[in-house]
């Protein structure tokens, strides 16, 4: 049998509320049964075990919220966009909104920053919070096999920061290329114990035109 | 849910998706449009919990009803229950967010008796007085069913009102039977008073318990007049027409079954002597092949899920498995959905089935022949010679498969040295079999686990007169299999002699062990079925500064005279019944299944139609 022709069509969705604290694994899981559920021609991969093509373009952390999330699925008939998110929509969990669909324009790899808005429950001001990050950030920074401190700066495209009642917030557009992937809880941990608990929002992803991720 | 209140604590805790409820298909309903809020508690984890289909069905039965909204709660992982005591958070209900002090009734289900400590646990978490004698007005009234609550003594201190059998529909009378006294503003104990008249509710506070000098029951009597001396179970008698979710809440994070749940059957036809389910589940009930498949497709469409698992006691003798299989596989291999299938009883462990079952994912090959030799298995009444196992085996081999585990208990009644060392020859001629087969030598090699579990005498089964062999004796008997397997092609585990021993207490406890449970909850004791948590030592010294000999309820022999702690209770099949089994079993004479004799168990004038079918007195 002839496998089938495939298409690769890009879902824009949101991770946030209670999805937060469900890790990218478990959220991999339920989107495929929502994948399943809504009825989509899936793509299945061939062989043993068969599954539906799923990628993400860049999973959020535990605990961190994302207002702009892409995945893509591969499907076996080239469907409109907007009915593709409509039938998808409609099985997805509440926290985990469905915002649009489209054919896509960029690959993954082109992804190049991330911004981020992250509520920092502090007695900094916003002030010093911004020349703290301007500055030379050295961290203990986790990468694929050792663990050491590494100046994240070079990573860190714009930071501002503005006093509220409760604390600050401080907005941070973040790389977010392939390769150099900063996540925001550095910046974080950078402050130190000064910063008694937080709250982090990913706002965007941007290609290398600074244009939303599309 | 809203988990502001909770996030300080999300971040500290492993799995915080566990607390925080927003799954898909949860049920949310106006809090301001019902008149009964509940919560449907399961005293284990997150995970455990949402995998359990009867609490699936009975949530499904309850809400239902327009004016009843019943939600879920879990018993937290010890690191949250820390923050949550530290913050002073108490327990809540994981879709309003709402205290479950706060809820009109906390419905718990009593699935295993290490989850006790869990249950009264909960309570205390909620800020509820443990003792029912101890929650006014102004407390949730707190009920329990499962199949724990068929002795339902142990824990009789701190519930409200049992519900005895299966409650889909006794449940939503009692419910029913609530808000009318809620709305004539009548108070609890006119409310329990008037529970206790409907049938398979039993409210232990209405009933006084007198002991002789020898520690066993000299009277149970109920208090008043207008309360039944027994509590009849209440079942289901048409599984095709019975309340089934086809949706249902998706757990986030990975649940112990992430799969879709089929029931097929309830009860069993066979009547081994140690299991009580076969027995409290009598009769057999069947649900029709195309009843699953409807309920199949419209759970696969409601879920997505990619596996169905057919689910029942003994799963091979559904006599309409063979067309039930068809059905399914008529359409779960092109939408790419496994089916699979639990442990097999091996001897209806036909060829035919097994080609089909190629197609079905089996959970690895299982088989329970639970005693090594026929004489014990006469004992036991698992009617399966060695030659039936052999071919069981025998057709697993030649499909291709090159792994199988067999289910064993240690410690039955009559049991003897030859009888373990019989497991380990069973084993052994199983690992013969594959070898002396010529195709089988595949890379590898056979691999044969056996698995032992220790024999705890359970209610309303042949052995509850039986004593459970000491621990000691467990240990001996469980190193004398080890040194009788030779061959690294048989692994071997077995349980905890000192955990079998707690749920044996627990399994044929009085009510006087309400007070050991409790105290045990004081000092922190709860997941006593979870390694990590179970404490032998600090269990016994609970015991001792309680004043209980859990030895006189694990140990001892009890005699057919005796009024029994759980005697009160009528699971359908009489004492007779369970008097000529066990003499039966020390005379080593099997009895055949319901299909082929009925026995007259107590089932045939209570609606049994296995026996009208085709079995004859
Ligand atoms: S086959 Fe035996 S052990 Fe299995 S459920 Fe039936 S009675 Fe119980
Ligand atoms: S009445 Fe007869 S056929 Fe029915 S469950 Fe009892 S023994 Fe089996």
């Amino acid at each position: 049998m002839q496998p089938p022709v495939k298409y690769t069509l890009r879902i824009f969705w949101q991770k946030k509320g209670n999805s937060k604290y469900v890790s990218h694994l478990d959220t991999q899981r339920a989107v495929v049964r929502a994948l399943i559920r809504s009825g989509l021609p899936l793509y299945y991969s061939q062989g043993f075990n068969p599954h539906p093509k799923l990628v993400f373009a860049l999973p959020v952390s535990i605990f961190q919220e994302a207002l702009y999330d892409v995945f893509d699925i591969d499907i076996t008939e080239r469907i409109s966009p907007k009915r593709a998110a409509e039938m998808l929509g409609a099985v997805m969990p509440g926290d985990t909104p469905v915002i649009g669909a489209a054919y896509p324009v960029k690959k993954f790899k082109e992804l190049y920053a991330a911004s981020y808005l992250i509520s920092l429950d502090t007695d900094l001001k916003a002030a010093e919070v911004e020349k703290a990050l301007r500055g030379e950030v050295v961290v203990e920074k986790k990468s694929k096999k050792k663990c050491e401190m590494t100046d994240i700066s070079p990573m860190i495209y714009g930071v501002s920061a503005v006093d509220t009642d409760r604390g600050v917030i401080l907005k941070a557009t973040l790389s977010a290329a392939p390769d150099a992937y900063l996540n925001p809880k550095y910046l974080v941990d950078f402050l130190g114990d000064k910063v008694r608990f937080s709250e982090t929002v990913r706002e965007m992803l941007f290609d290398k035109e600074m244009q939303p991720l599309k | 849910m809203n988990t502001e209140r909770i996030k300080h604590l999300l971040a500290k805790v492993e799995k915080p998706g566990r607390y925080t409820g927003g799954e898909y298909g949860e049920l949310i309903k106006d809090k301001n449009t019902v008149d009964v809020r509940m919560a449907f508690c399961f005293p284990d984890t997150y995970e455990i919990g949402m995998s359990n289909l009867g609490v699936k069905i009975l949530r499904h039965c309850l809400n239902s009803l327009p004016y009843v909204w019943c939600e879920r709660a879990y018993a937290p992982w010890d690191d949250m229950e820390r923050e949550m005591r530290k913050e002073g958070v108490p327990l809540y209900a994981l879709e309003s967010g709402d205290d479950l002090k706060d809820m009109d009734i906390l419905a718990f289900t009593l699935q295993y008796e290490l989850a006790y400590t869990n249950m009264v646990n909960m309570l205390d978490l909620s800020g509820i007085p443990m003792l029912a004698a101890d929650r006014g007005e102004e407390y949730p009234l707190v009920i329990a069913g499962g199949p724990c609550a068929y002795n339902p003594e142990p824990v009789a201190d701190f519930v409200d009102v049992f519900s005895i059998g299966e409650g889909e529909f006794a449940l939503c009378e009692l419910v029913a039977l609530y808000r009318e006294c809620k709305q004539l503003g009548k108070t609890k104990e006119q409310f329990l008073r008037e529970a206790a008249k409907l049938k398979g509710m039993y409210v232990p506070s209405l009933y006084t318990v007198s002991y002789k000098e020898d520690g066993t029951i000299a009277a149970f009597t109920p208090k008043y007049e207008d309360v039944p001396a027994v509590i009849e179970k209440t079942f289901l008698t048409d599984m095709d027409s019975a309340p089934f979710p086809t949706e249902h809440e998706l757990s986030f994070i990975e649940a112990v079954h992430d799969r879709m749940v089929l029931e097929v059957f309830r009860g069993c036809i066979r009547g081994c002597r140690f299991c009580q389910a076969g027995m409290v589940y009598r009769p057999v009930r069947e649900k029709s092949p195309d009843t699953l498949n409807a309920q199949a497709k419209a759970l696969y469409k409601s879920t997505g899920y990619n596996e169905i698992s057919m689910c029942s006691l003994s799963i091979s003798d559904y006599s309409g498995l063979g067309e039930a299989l068809e059905k399914l596989l008529g359409w779960t291999e092109k939408e790419r959905v496994n089916l699979s299938l639990p442990s097999m009883r091996i001897d209806s462990f036909y060829a035919e089935l097994m080609e089909k079952a190629m197609n079905v994912r089996q959970s690895g090959l299982t088989f329970a022949p639970e005693a090594g030799t026929q004489r014990l298995r006469d004992v036991i009444n698992k009617n399966i010679s060695e030659d039936e196992i052999m071919a069981g085996c025998a057709a697993a081999f030649d499909g291709g498969r090159s792994s199988l585990k067999l289910y064993f208990m240690n410690g039955l009644p009559t049991e003897t040295n030859d009888d373990i060392r019989g497991i380990a020859g069973l084993a052994q001629r199983i690992v013969d079999l594959y070898y002396s087969k010529k195709r089988s030598k595949g890379k590898g090699g056979v691999s044969v686990t056996i698995s032992v579990s220790c024999f705890v005498p359970k209610p309303f089964t042949p052995f509850q007169w039986m004593p459970q062999d000491r621990i000691d004796e467990l240990k001996r008997k469980q190193l004398l299999l080890k040194e009788c397997i030779t061959t690294r092609k048989i692994s071997y585990n077995y349980h905890d002699s000192e955990v079998s021993f707690l749920e044996a207490v627990f399994a044929r406890g009085d009510r006087r062990l309400s007070a050991a449970i409790a105290e045990a909850v004081r000092r922190g004791q709860r997941f006593d079925s979870w390694d990590e948590f179970f404490d032998y030592g600090k269990w016994m010294q609970i015991f001792e500064d309680t004043g209980i000999d859990p030895e006189f309820y694990a140990n001892r022999t009890m005699g057919f005279d005796e009024i029994l702690p759980w005697d009160h209770i009528d699971c359908g099949v009489t004492k007779e019944f369970l008097i000529r089994e066990a003499k039966a079993a020390i005379a080593e004479r099997t009895t055949p299944d319901c299909r082929t004799r009925c026995s007259a168990c107590g089932m045939q004038d209570k609606g049994c139609t296995v026996c009208k079918k085709g079995g004859k007195e």
